[in-house]
């Protein structure tokens, strides 16, 4: 089969009628668990739970595919290298920080938002834990 | 070898978000090699199981082949070293669509290490406690007691166990992610 005959097989939508709308996943059916879902029912009717979805929008994070790119720890001033040359003044604009990897850079700061990568990133489970 | 298609195949192909993972379309391709009953095992990212590009994959998969087994860790990655997770998919390729229906997905959870469930590398006996393990896995019932693992039995019916939308209602499907 030629190459372009491959593309054309490739961009050929497929004929598997129906929708795409799933009422479940399968990572739920894999982590379903008969002897969780009991204690779940027990904590619900007992009105100590409350439903994550009433609580406001849930959806996946964002996946950085990058992590050790992208998520990055500001150097507190008293410990920035000095060959970074930044004074106080410049704080206010840049920061300096280091990756994943403890590569050090500048950044302006318009750059920097604040991101949550997981749960262990919380105070309170760290507090818990 | 038997297990291998030899004549022209006629695999009606998916319709991929371009979102997708590029593996899919290796199930895809390898679906043409199987006759009815070949197996296909693939160790593919465990996005599978939420990813909306998950589900034509799943679609693709229920009508071409008896979904096994979806194996998974509670313990352990299977490749510490790797940014992305992995499942075993387990499939064996099956042309009669009552049989497919009929069949029972198990989502097997394993809850000890690989390194304990099979013997080292150099064991004589690895590869016949694999495949016991294997047989283990594909035949078992839904337990949650067994210490080695917990297993979940899911009816494939025509669209993989994802009770997926009939008609324009949409109430109470998962919402597609904007991502």
């Amino acid at each position: 089969m030629s190459l372009s005959k491959s593309v054309d097989r490739l961009v050929t939508p497929g004929e598997y009628p129906g929708s795409n709308k799933a009422k479940v996943r399968w990572g739920q059916l894999l982590r379903a668990s008969a002897t969780l879902a009991e204690q779940e029912g027990k904590l619900t009717e007992s009105s100590n739970l409350v439903a994550l979805d009433s609580l406001g929008h849930i959806r996946g994070g964002i996946v950085t595919r990058a992590n050790a790119y992208f998520l990055v720890r500001e150097i507190p001033f008293d410990q920035i290298p000095a060959r970074m040359r930044v004074t106080r003044g410049d704080m206010k604009r840049v920061a300096v920080i280091a990756d994943g990897l403890d590569h050090v850079a500048k950044i302006e700061r318009e750059f920097l938002k604040p991101v949550i990568k997981g749960p262990e990133s919380l105070e309170s489970a760290r507090r818990q834990g | 070898m038997n297990a291998l298609a030899t004549a022209n195949d006629t695999i009606t192909l998916p319709k991929f978000t371009g979102k997708s993972d590029a593996y899919l379309w290796f199930i895809v391709h390898a679906t043409q090699f199987l006759k009815s009953g070949g197996r296909l095992s693939f160790v593919v990212s465990s996005a599978i199981l939420f990813s909306d590009y998950g589900i034509p994959l799943i679609r693709f998969i229920g009508h071409h082949y008896r979904i096994r087994a979806i194996i998974d860790s509670m313990v352990e990655r299977w490749f510490p070293d790797a940014d992305t997770n992995t499942i075993l998919l387990m499939l064996e390729r099956d042309d009669d669509g009552r049989k497919r229906a009929a069949n029972d997905i198990r989502f097997v959870r394993l809850r000890r290490p690989l390194a304990l469930l099979i013997p080292d590398p150099n064991s004589a006996d690895r590869r016949g406690r694999i495949e016991e393990l294997l047989d283990t896995m594909l035949e078992a019932e839904a337990t949650e007691d067994d210490p080695r693992m917990q297993v979940n039995l899911v009816n494939q019916g025509t669209d993989g166990g994802l009770q997926l939308a009939v008609g324009d209602n949409d109430e109470g499907f998962l919402e597609e992610d904007e991502e």
